[in-house]
C-alpha cells in the first residue's frame, strides 16, 4: 500500500470488517482522522509495536477504495487543495462506481472521517440527482412514497413554488 | 451492501443526506420534502448557503409562455420569501438573491430581507435586481457586509449617486445595470487599500460594468481594473465634448456594446470613431470586443 519511502515504524496495519489486513503508510493513514487519531493515541502511550486498528464497519473492497483515495491525496498533502490534477483524479475516481459501491463509499468516508473524500461523495450524488424526477429520486434512494395522497397533495400546496 | 444486488444509495444516515441536500438548489432541495416522511424533515432542516428568491426559477412562471403575472403571483411570492427567509438558520449566506417587482407598500418585505442579509455579515455576494434603493441605502448596506466580493444592481430606478469610498476592500465585481437616472459613480481607494487591492487582485478577474453614458468619474480604482465592460447609446453621447476618461492602465478586455439609434438629420450620432477615446484609455488592451 504504501508508496512514499519512510521508516517502517511509520505504518499501522488495518484490518477490514471480513479480517483483510492492510499495511498503511502514516502519511496516508493520517487522511483518516479516526486512523489518526488512533495513531496519535498510540504514541501518546509510547508504543513502539505495530499498531493495529480494526474497522468493523468497512469491508475490504471498499476499504481498498479510500485507501487509494487517501494514497492519492497524501502525495499531494503539501500542496493547497486546488491543485487540477487532483480535481481531475477525484472525479475520475467516482465516475467508475455505481450507487451501491458509492453508498458504501460515503458511509465508510463518514465512520472514518476522510472529510474530503465525504465532501466529494456527497457534491457528486448532488450533481448526480439534481435535474431528476421525483420518481427518479425514489428509485436511487430507495424511498418508499409512504405519504397518503391528501399529504401529498398539502406539501405540494405548502411549497407550490418548488414543484414546476 | 446491505441490499443484495440493488444498485441504490439506501443506507445513508440523516447527517450525510442533509449534507448532500446542502450542495442543491434551493427549489430541488424543498421538492425533496414529497420523497417521503423522512425526507420531508431532512430539507427545512438542511442549512442553504445560496438564497436565490427568484420568481422566475419557480413554478410561479407560466411553463408555456414564460411569463409571470407579478401582481397575481406577488402574495405567493412574499410569503415563500417569507418563509424561506424566517426558516433560515444557516450560520452563513454565501448568496442572497431576491429578483421580483415591489412597490413602496412592500417596504416591511425589503426591510425584513435586509435585516436577514445583514445578520449574516460574511456575505459574499449580493445581487439587488430591480429593488429601488438610493446610493446612500446602498452605501450603508456596503459599508456593513465587509466580506462582499460582487455586487448587482439592476433597474433601480432611485439611485442617482453611487459613491464607493473606502470601504470594501474585498470587492472585485461590481455590475450597475439600467439604472435610468444614474447621474454619477465615483469610486476613490485611499493608499492603505490600494496596496490590499493590488495583493488580493493578482490572480483574479475584475469587472466594471456600466450602462449609463453619465458616468463621469472613476478614481484610483482604474488602477486595478483588467477587465472592462460598457454599452453605450451614441445618441446619448454629448455632440460636442469627448468623454471625460480616465486612463485604464491593466485593462486588457474591454468590451463596448454600442447602441445606433436612427435620427433623420443628424449622423453624427454615427461616428464610431468617437470610440477610439476608450481604446486610448486602454494602453495594454489585448481583447476588443465590439457589439
Amino acid at each position: 500500500m504504501a508508496s512514499s519511502s519512510s521508516s517502517s515504524l511509520s505504518r499501522v496495519v488495518v484490518k477490514s470488517s471480513d479480517n483483510n489486513l492492510f499495511v498503511v503508510n502514516k502519511k496516508v493513514a493520517s487522511q483518516s482522522q479516526l486512523l489518526k487519531q488512533c495513531i496519535d493515541n498510540m504514541e501518546e502511550k509510547g508504543t513502539n509495536d505495530v499498531i493495529l486498528i480494526p474497522l468493523s464497519n468497512v469491508t475490504s473492497n471498499i476499504l481498498t477504495l479510500v485507501l487509494e483515495y487517501c494514497e492519492k491525496h497524501a502525495d499531494f498533502a503539501d500542496d493547497d487543495n486546488n491543485n487540477q490534477e487532483l480535481k481531475q483524479w477525484d472525479h475520475e475516481f467516482l465516475k467508475k462506481f455505481d450507487y451501491a459501491t458509492l453508498n458504501s463509499l460515503t458511509m465508510a468516508a463518514d465512520y472514518m472521517v476522510t472529510k474530503s473524500l465525504l465532501n466529494l461523495c456527497c457534491q457528486f450524488i448532488a450533481d448526480s440527482i439534481k435535474d431528476l424526477t421525483v420518481q427518479q429520486i425514489r428509485q436511487i434512494f430507495d424511498i418508499k412514497n409512504d405519504f397518503t395522497p391528501q399529504e401529498e397533495a398539502d406539501i405540494k400546496n405548502e411549497n407550490a413554488w418548488a414543484f414546476r | 451492501v446491505q441490499n443484495g444486488n440493488k444498485d441504490r444509495l439506501s443506507s445513508l444516515s440523516d447527517d450525510i443526506l442533509v449534507s448532500i441536500l446542502q450542495l442543491i438548489d434551493m427549489n430541488d432541495a424543498t421538492r425533496t420534502s414529497i420523497l417521503s416522511r423522512r425526507w420531508r424533515n431532512l430539507a427545512p432542516c438542511s442549512f442553504f448557503t445560496i438564497v436565490d428568491l427568484d420568481a422566475k426559477k419557480t413554478s410561479l412562471i407560466d411553463c408555456k409562455t414564460r411569463c409571470i403575472s407579478y401582481n397575481d403571483v406577488k402574495p405567493i411570492f412574499l410569503n415563500w420569501a417569507h418563509k424561506v427567509v424566517t426558516s433560515q438558520r444557516a450560520p452563513f449566506i454565501n448568496d442572497f438573491r431576491v429578483c421580483f417587482p415591489l412597490s413602496h407598500s412592500d417596504s416591511n418585505c425589503l426591510c425584513t430581507w435586509i435585516k436577514f442579509a445583514m445578520a449574516k455579515d460574511n456575505l459574499t455576494s449580493l445581487c439587488l435586481s430591480f429593488i429601488n434603493i438610493s446610493g446612500e441605502l446602498l452605501e450603508l448596506l456596503l459599508s456593513h457586509f465587509h466580506h462582499l466580493k460582487r455586487l448587482y444592481v439592476e433597474g433601480s430606478d432611485d439611485l442617482l449617486d453611487l459613491e464607493i469610498i473606502n470601504s470594501f476592500e474585498k470587492l472585485k465585481y461590481l455590475a450597475v445595470h439600467r439604472c435610468t437616472f444614474l447621474r454619477k459613480v465615483e469610486i476613490y481607494a485611499v493608499k492603505i487599500q490600494m496596496n490590499l487591492l493590488s495583493f488580493e487582485f493578482s490572480h483574479s478577474q475584475e469587472d466594471f460594468v456600466c450602462d449609463s453614458m453619465n458616468v463621469n468619474v472613476m478614481h484610483c480604482f482604474a488602477v486595478q481594473l483588467t477587465k472592462l465592460s460598457l454599452h453605450l447609446d451614441l445618441m446619448k453621447l454629448s455632440i460636442y465634448g469627448d468623454p471625460h476618461l480616465l486612463s485604464f492602465p491593466n485593462v486588457k478586455y474591454l468590451e463596448l456594446q454600442v447602441i445606433i439609434g436612427h435620427h433623420p438629420y443628424d449622423w453624427s450620432h454615427l461616428n464610431l470613431l468617437r470610440l477610439r477615446y476608450y481604446a486610448e484609455a486602454c494602453p495594454v488592451l489585448d481583447n476588443l470586443k465590439l457589439q
